[in-house]
């Protein structure tokens, strides 16, 4: 299984009209905007946890799967979540 | 001391042996050039601003000057650098001023990072400031000019400097910088102000600057809080809509036209976020700059 | 024979912002160390230091926007090296080497802070070579040289391929089989400088301090063009005071040249951070080292050549007599890495180029691509 854990050091903006959540991803010098209704889940991953597709899914299991497909592609591809080291 | 204070002749002199200095509150530039028309526009144009003196720094040093080969003389061109350094191709020879401006643009954009830098106009009024970010194409020249001379301070047309301590806007004062039609109707709604000859055929189409006004200039050093954030768009059919604007939206719009963003890393980020939760965000499209003015005297931005 | 600003520049290096006499002066010493490539280095150990707040503020500005770009790099350097140790063992690479300055800022060594560089040097085997190449241009990577002649100097002549840029990211990364262009038949055995690298995680590495040290020399004294010559013997400068606590560093690193062949750039090395920064090196060691110092006259000329290049080449700091050593290092340049019938060919084509872009132009014979304001 791939493990992820949460990229280091992010850095959350939650404006006050609720209108989504920027995240600065400091591995790569990118922000990302991200729904608002994900930002209770962003505060809780511990920066040693590690993460899983599945385990994320349960996390989030308001969400339905297609729109949960569309996030965890963001969540890679955008470097929130990185791919453990094999170290 | 003023530009102004000094003679023509001396002038001349000086700024051909690269030691005429200007202070610009955030940053002094040092100008090289033996060229008379870009001699004759800067000295129209900083007229109000205060010298650098010979002994103090200044922090960038530029120069605009005809290139070393057979460009000088066929199909002339002319070459902007900062310490000896071209950055850009050369323009053809009748662009030559507008090249000095857009260089003294590129360097505060490639080296001051001291500041959040943003593509945007700012002005003020009531100690409250008013950040207009737009691509080309949405006016904001146009606005900005009349809105600098109908009661608004400017702090700068082009270039919105900010604090990355204290978020504060600093005053980045320039001539502005207009386009196409907009040189003809500035000069129709305030006839006296000084507008530099026309550079026809650049990659914006006819380019022209606009002395800022004294006042302005003379408030170069003067902070101001951030109050708005609105995005305009110039619509030929719609004299004023205003739009909401929330607050995500509005620091993606702030991003894109941000030049330093990357550099800065998380303390743009930060800065940024900072900047839009302070503030109103608001979009309006527009043909009737009177509305658009009174739509921002009045100070209510939250729909 | 220090101007007067490198020798401010010296001082600043060694931590001494006190020596800058007035502000006017803080202005060139900060336009020479840009234009050197130093200036985030200083301003790096600069505003460390205890006293930067006792900095005036104009030079205060310029050094923490300096640091910003230094930051910049690194943090570029470190997400290149975690893409490619997803992409590279891929293609039949176990690990990849990162060589210069993106190892010294993936290894945080003191050389790699606020170090400014181009591109990312990056080694890999000659057998792989041609896989990685297909593997990169897949990702995003594309041939930053579109000009014929370039290509063909690459691949042919220096054996390498042609730097690439990644189309997002506009990172440049340039991939080597080996350490030095071997044109010239003096290509050193890549696996003595390998064997012991250094493994930073399952995927990186980089050289022992002492091959990166040699291959750093190595580098500087086998270039024609010497714009970068003082940032490259501070590098050695910063090497040399890091590694030199540890007592093996320097036998390994005599031993390294020895073997290599390569103890004279270890000598120039040594001999021109000593001349420059007074670089600290044990009294024994450093004699042998002085040992492998050519005869008299061979000196005088190596001397009187890198003690002028090897300064800051701003027209605030030239040294008189920059302008023919310059001259006389392009040609030594070229002489040690080729040989001579290239060497005209090769020399003849770049002079037809100057001659093309003085009288029809600078960028005439460049294909658009590069910034309009």
């Amino acid at each position: 299984m791939i493990t992820f854990q949460v990229s280091k050091r992010l850095q959350i903006y939650q404006p006050s009209d609720h209108s989504g959540v920027l995240v600065y991803v400091e591995l790569s010098g990118k922000t990302v905007r991200l729904s608002h209704d994900l930002l209770p889940w962003l505060k809780s991953i511990d920066e040693s946890a590690s993460l899983s597709k599945k385990s994320v899914m349960r996390d989030l299991n308001t969400i339905d799967s297609a729109r949960f497909d569309a996030l965890w592609q963001t969540l890679i591809s955008e470097h929130v979540l990185v791919e453990v080291d094999l170290d | 001391m003023k530009i102004q204070q000094i003679t023509w002749p001396h002038f001349r002199h000086d700024c051909s042996r690269g030691n005429i200095g200007v202070d610009l509150g955030v940053a002094a530039f040092r100008l090289q050039t033996s060229l008379p028309d870009v001699q004759k526009i800067f000295y129209q144009l900083y007229a109000d601003y205060a010298v650098v003196e010979h002994h103090q720094p200044s922090d960038f040093q530029v120069a605009v000057s005809l290139p070393n080969s057979l460009r000088r003389w066929l199909q002339a061109q002319v070459s902007f650098s900062l310490d000896g350094h071209s950055p850009f191709l050369p323009l053809p020879r009748s662009q030559a001023y507008p090249l000095l401006e857009w260089g003294m643009n590129w360097c505060m954009a490639s080296y001051r990072h001291n500041y959040l830098l943003i593509h945007a106009a700012v002005l003020e009024k009531n100690n409250e400031a008013i950040i207009f970010p737009a691509p080309p194409g949405s006016g904001k020249s146009t606005l900005c000019a009349y809105l600098a001379h109908s009661g608004w301070r400017l702090l700068s047309d082009e270039m919105t400097v900010i604090n990355l301590d204290t978020g504060l806007v600093h005053p980045f004062v320039r001539p502005i910088c207009l386009k196409n039609d907009a040189i003809d109707l500035v000069k129709t709604w305030f006839p006296t102000v000084v507008v530099s000859n026309i550079a026809r055929d650049t990659a914006k189409g006819d380019v022209a600057h606009v002395k800022p006004p004294a006042a302005s200039v003379i408030d170069i050093n003067k902070t101001a809080k951030i109050r708005a954030i609105i995005l305009p768009q110039y619509s030929a059919s719609v004299p004023l809509d205003i739009y909401a604007l929330n607050k995500c939206d509005a620091y993606e719009a702030l991003s894109r036209n941000t030049f330093n963003e990357g550099i800065l890393g998380i303390d743009g980020f930060k800065t940024l976020s900072r900047l839009v939760e302070q503030a109103d965000t608001a979009e309006i499209q527009y043909n009737d700059l009177s509305k658009v003015a009174e739509f921002l005297d009045e100070g209510q931005f939250k729909p | 024979m220090k101007t007067v600003l490198t020798a401010k520049l010296v001082a600043l290096l060694n931590g001494h912002p006190e020596e800058i006499e007035n502000a006017l002066q803080w202005e060139y010493v900060i336009r020479v160390a840009r234009d050197a490539a130093i200036l985030p280095r200083i301003a790096h150990f600069l505003l460390a230091a205890k006293q930067a707040n006792a900095l005036p503020k104009y030079a205060l500005d310029h050094l923490l926007a300096a640091k910003r770009h230094g930051e910049l790099l690194a943090q570029q350097v470190r997400f290149e090296a975690t893409e490619l140790s997803r992409l590279l063992p891929e293609a039949g690479q176990d690990d990849m080497l990162f060589l210069k300055g993106a190892a010294y800022i993936l290894a945080g060594y003191k050389v790699g802070y606020g170090r400014v560089f181009a591109d990312i040097d990056l080694l890999v085997t000659k057998r792989s070579l041609t896989q990685i190449e297909r593997k990169l241009l897949a990702y995003g990577w594309f041939t930053e040289t579109t000009d014929e002649y370039e290509q063909k100097y690459y691949r042919q002549w220096a054996h390498e391929i042609p730097p690439l840029r990644h189309i997002g990211r506009g990172t440049l990364l340039d991939v080597h089989h080996n350490i030095v262009p071997i044109i010239s038949g003096n290509a050193p055995q890549i696996e003595l400088f390998t064997h012991n690298r250094r493994r930073l995680t399952h995927s990186v590495c980089i050289l022992s301090p002492a091959s990166m040290l040699l291959h750093s020399a190595i580098h500087l004294f086998y270039q024609e063009e010497y714009h970068r010559g003082f940032r490259d013997i501070s590098d050695l400068h910063l090497m040399f005071c890091e590694f030199a606590d540890d007592a093996d560093f320097l036998s390994q690193l005599i031993t390294l040249a020895q073997q290599t062949h390569f103890t004279l750039e270890l000598a120039l090395a040594v001999r021109y951070t000593g001349q420059m920064f007074d670089t600290p090196l044990p009294q024994v060691q450093a004699q042998q080292i002085a040992g492998f110092l050519p005869t008299r006259l061979k000196l005088v000329l190596l001397d009187w050549m890198f003690s002028r290049v090897l300064q800051p080449h701003h027209p605030l700091c030239q040294v008189p007599g920059l302008t023919v050593a310059n001259a006389l290092a392009l040609f030594r340049g070229h002489w040690i890495k080729m040989p001579l019938h290239i060497l005209i060919k090769h020399t003849a084509y770049k002079t037809y180029r100057s001659v093309v872009n003085l009288i029809a132009g600078k960028g005439a014979l460049v294909k658009s691509t590069k910034n309009h304001p």
